[in-house]
């Protein structure tokens, strides 16, 4: 008697742990399949929680601090755009501000990426476009540009075509800039 | 004792099991910068109907993942949530049905998150062309002890509509 309730509750078990499957694994994006994939980095490691459970908390952990980090980070891309575009109509006084900005914003964006990228996997992706997929999409676009923004801006001093590195600064931070807003704004939408 | 057989019979050959052939469950979210609909056609059901007594009872179980609301990450979150780990179904059985006319008022337990709570709906129902039970009722997420996920710094509502059909042909 004592074994078949021990094979009850292992069969149970087994059955709840296929409830923990992910749904469209195959649709999982390619940073979070290199690092949290079946052979991906952090399972090699051994790193990261132990159970599937813990996995959702951390996320869910992560991706709340990723939204408001993120959200901080875009408040002072602004105000870093508008340092920016004062310095270029010629107000040299706010260079050092935008200068001293430039690492907290950089900061601040990048540890609100990492927050994000290196997440546990949702529980389920799908096929369709959504708000989501697009709002990651858009992620590739801003996180390629706050990659060059700050070797842009130091490019300007060094170049001997000031006006040609300026715009190119000015574009690519612009670009980054309302990729970003798109991006925030597309967590709102319904689907 | 022959006649109270026969009238057992009779009365029971009334009672029908209706094979639901189509579901659909929606869940309303709310929150101040958006409102989402998370629906399943999962549902597994048992109903049975007298179409002579007016009365019936019914079993409903859906599973918590089936519930699709167009953002994966946002079901991902609602299964985190609602602790589909441990408790991957919603169950509901009524325990007192009564129809008056196209009037259905459903009585029952309702199991979530690990916790059963007494809920009433009233619906409508017909079986003129083939059977149909639809209806709605609100329930809170603070009833059933499950904590709310916040976005931008505010948690979504407490209250949760949710809407119900169940057809057969």
């Amino acid at each position: 008697m004592k074994y078949i309730t021990y094979i009850f509750i292992f069969i149970c078990f087994a059955k709840s742990q296929s409830d923990l499957e992910i749904q469209n694994i195959e649709q999982m994006p390619l940073h979070t399949k290199i690092l949290w994939g079946e052979n991906g980095f952090f399972r090699q490691l051994n790193f990261g929680p132990k159970t599937r459970k813990d996995e959702l908390k951390l996320r869910v952990k992560m991706l709340q601090n990723h939204q408001k980090l993120a959200l901080l980070s875009l408040g002072m891309l602004a105000y870093q755009s508008s340092l920016g575009y004062n310095i270029a109509e010629g107000d040299y006084s706010k260079l050092s501000k935008h200068r001293k900005f430039s690492t907290i914003t950089w900061g601040l964006y990048m540890t609100s990426a990492s927050l994000s990228y290196f997440a546990p996997p949702s529980q389920k992706y799908e096929k369709r476009v959504s708000s989501m997929k697009i709002h990651r999409w858009l992620s590739y676009i801003h996180f390629a540009g706050m990659m060059a923004v700050p070797f842009l801006g130091k490019n300007i001093s060094n170049s001997n075509d000031y006006d040609k590195a300026l715009a190119l600064h000015k574009n690519v931070a612009t670009i980054t800039f309302t990729s970003m807003s798109i991006s925030a704004l597309l967590t709102i939408l319904p689907y | 004792m022959n006649r109270l057989v026969f009238i057992l019979l009779i009365s029971a050959s009334f009672s029908q099991k209706i094979d639901i052939t189509s579901s659909e469950i929606k869940y309303y979210g709310n929150h101040f910068l958006h409102s989402w609909v998370g629906v399943s056609n999962k549902a597994k059901s048992t109903v049975i109907f007298d179409e002579i007594k007016k009365n019936g009872s019914v079993l409903i179980e859906v599973p918590l993942k089936s519930f699709n609301s167009k953002v994966s990450s946002r079901d991902s979150n609602m299964l985190f949530y609602t602790d589909a780990i441990d408790y991957p179904n919603v169950k509901f059985k009524s325990s007192e049905i009564s129809i008056v006319n196209d009037s259905v008022k459903i009585i029952g337990s309702l199991s979530f998150h690990g916790i059963t709570k007494q809920l009433s709906t009233t619906g409508t129902i017909s079986s003129s062309d083939g059977f149909k039970v639809e209806g709605s009722f609100i329930i809170k997420l603070s009833d059933f002890k499950v904590s709310r996920p916040s976005f931008m710094f505010k948690k979504i509502n407490d209250s949760i509509q949710v809407d119900y059909i169940f057809l057969s042909n």
